[in-house]
Parts: C-alpha cells; structure tokens; sequence
C-alpha cells in the first residue's frame, strides 16, 4: 500500500465517523490500523492464548456500538478501553477459584521443552516484570502512554480517572519500575536471583 | 509535557519499555483481519450503526418546529402576565387590604400585632412619610386573592416582628403566673 493513499491520510476518528455512517470499508481500514496494537496489549494483559479471539470480540463490539462513538474522542482511547475491559472481563472468566487448599500438587515431571522455551523467552523482559509488579491500572496505563503513545487527556479516558490521579499513577509505576533497570545486565539479560523468580515489591 | 521532566533513570526505563514493545511488536495477519472483517459483515442488519442515523434535513426541520412552539408559548406567556397586570391594577385602585404589624415599644416581648387595615387606598400610602411608617412593617399589597394572602401576611409579620423574650425570668414568672391563673379559675 503505498503512502500516499488518501486512506492512510485520513484521520482514526474521521474514519470512524464514516463507519459510523455505514461505511465497511472505513472500519476495514480501521482495523487494518489497530488490529496488531490491540493484539499486542491484549497479549501484554497475559491473555496469550486466547488474545486472537479477544481481538475479534473487540472490533466487534466497536462496530455494534459505533452509534455511540463520540468523535470528540480519540478513536484510539474508545477502542482501547473497549479491548481493556473485555481483557479485564477475560480474566476474571479464566481465574481459577478453586481453594488452594484442597489441590494437590502434580507430580514432578520434566516440562516440556516449549513451556521451556517460551518462559526463557520471556524470562527477560521488563514488560513481564512490570506485569508482575504493576497494578492492572498502571500497566494499562504505561503502555498507552509510552508504547502507543497516547496523550494523557485520552488515558484518563480510558480509565476514568482524572488527570491528576493519572500523574501520580505514573510516577508510582516508574517508582516500582526503575529498581528493575539495574536488575539488567549489559547484554539486557536479567540477573541470575531475578530470573530464578524472585517477586518485586515496593 | 511530563516527559520533559523525566529524569535520565526514567528516560532509560521508558526508552527500554518502548522499545521492548517495538521488538516485541506481533506481525500484522491478514487471516486474522479477514476473520473479522467477515464476522462484522455478518453483524445483524438492526445491530448496523447505519441505520439508525437521523438525516440532517430531518434534525432542522424539527428545530424549526421547536423555534415556532417557542415563540407561541412567549406569546401566550406575554398575554397571560398582560391580563393579571390588568386585574392587579383594578384592584389596587379600589383599595387593597394592607397587612402591617404594630411595634409597641413598652411591650417589647408582645410588641406584634398584626393589623388588617380597611381598605385604604394605594395612592395615600404613597402620600404618608416615612416617619409615619417607621412603627409600620407593610407586608404587602395583596391584589386579586386577598383573603387567604392577608392570613399569610399576618402569620409572617408575627414570625418576623416577633422579638424573642430577652427577660427569661421575667417571662417564666409571668407565664407561671398566667398558668396559675388558669388553673385556678378551673377549680
């Protein structure tokens, strides 16, 4: 696609006005734009294997209630609060609830090599120690502001908080964030006591 | 900006997490976009955003309806506010019934009394000076329902004239004095 289509030169809300009028092809483009971001903060949200499925649900879900998309509004912000409450939804379906107690640990076995794999892969990553550390609130709002780059008026959006409780937000994440720098080494591989699991906690 | 203000720990740390998510940014799928796009097209027809979208000729048409219904309720309000001028000025010409209360200065914890005067006209009021008017609380004029407006105007200069009773020994002798007196006249 080249970059002087005029679809690309049209705005995310100026599309959406036009799906909004009933027009597919200007949601297509739409979800052209926003299908790997949502992907990948659906997957950040530890929804890896179902996340596919959640995106789905979330491009549909905008498109049922486009009526109701206010264009004086990030179509960015809308859709992502869209994708965060599903993911939210998501996770409170999969949690188990099942008393701790009652359950009796599975036998020790090798793992297998693909679990393997992928907990090395992600073994050291800052994005999964900030999952680990973050709030939920936090994490959302870190990633929007730092990965997709979303101005903070449009976060508070998201998360229906005012702009001032969102700043203090922040500053506590970067806070609990900024020990885990120094847990890195010069080839950004985490320190052996961090990877052997050890949990950060302010 | 807050970014501006971000120290160089931070910079680094926000540096890192962009640029982690960059490497670790999923390729774009076209099979995904596809499976939506056709889960959408299969949207039911009422669920479509198109369809329920008011016209714009639709949205002027009716505020012009709503700008014509203004203006006849300004009309008829206008008409209305006429007419009871009219009747409010009838009446004060024949005399209005003027609630005032009474302050008596030797009685000062009964000073109120409530007085209807008969009828006087409006246009003496104006004459009197305000010497005279100075022991005189007018409550107020009343035009076309003056009956029950007189009971309220009297009932609101007593509330407010009343004064409170300052001489509390004064009072409670004189009030035990008084229930004596009942009681005794009872026997």
């Amino acid at each position: 696609m080249s970059r002087s289509s005029p679809e690309l030169l049209t705005s995310d809300e100026e599309l959406a006005c036009r799906a909004r009028e009933g027009c597919v092809a200007s949601f297509e483009q739409l979800l052209r734009r926003f299908q790997t971001p949502v992907l990948q903060f659906l997957r950040r949200r530890g929804l890896t294997l179902d996340a596919e499925d959640l995106v789905q649900e979330t491009f549909l879900r905008a498109f049922q209630n486009l009526h109701r998309y206010d264009s004086r509004w990030a179509f960015s912000a809308w859709l992502f609060t869209i994708a965060r409450r599903i993911g939210i939804n998501q996770q409170r379906r999969v949690r188990p609830t099942v008393d701790v107690a009652t359950v009796t640990p599975p036998p020790a076995s090798a793992p297998e090599p693909l679990d393997t794999m992928v907990v090395a892969e992600q073994r050291g990553r800052i994005w999964d120690l900030a999952a680990s550390v973050l709030t939920e609130e936090q994490l959302t709002a870190m990633w929007l502001h730092y990965v997709e780059d979303m101005p903070l008026s449009d976060i508070t959006l998201v998360l229906g908080r005012t702009r001032a409780s969102l700043k203090i937000m922040m500053f506590r994440a970067r806070r609990k964030l900024l020990p885990l720098l120094g847990e890195f080494d010069e080839n950004n591989r985490l320190r052996p006591a961090i990877a052997a699991g050890e949990v950060f906690h302010e | 900006m807050s970014r501006r203000l971000l120290s160089k720990g931070e910079q680094r740390l926000v540096d890192r997490l962009r640029q982690e998510a960059i490497e670790t940014r999923p390729a774009y799928s076209e099979s995904l976009h596809k499976r939506i796009l056709a889960a959408v097209r299969q949207q039911p027809r009422e669920k479509n955003p198109a369809a329920p979208r008011r016209q714009p000729a639709d949205t002027r048409r009716s505020m012009q309806w709503m700008a014509a219904a203004a203006v006849c309720l300004a009309i008829v309000a206008v008409l209305q506010w006429q007419s009871d001028q009219r009747a409010t000025d009838q009446n004060a010409k024949r005399g209005v019934a003027i609630a005032y209360a009474h302050f008596d200065d030797e009685l000062p914890r009964r000073a109120v009394t409530a007085v209807l005067l008969p009828c006087t006209p409006v246009d003496e009021w104006s004459e009197k000076s305000v010497n005279e008017l100075s022991n005189m609380a007018v409550i107020e004029a009343i035009a076309p329902h003056s009956a029950k407006l007189q009971h309220d105007a009297r009932l609101a200069a007593e509330a407010v004239l009343m004064p409170l009773p300052i001489d509390l020994d004064m009072f409670v002798a004189q009030e035990s004095c008084s229930m004596d007196l009942a009681v005794a006249s009872e026997r």
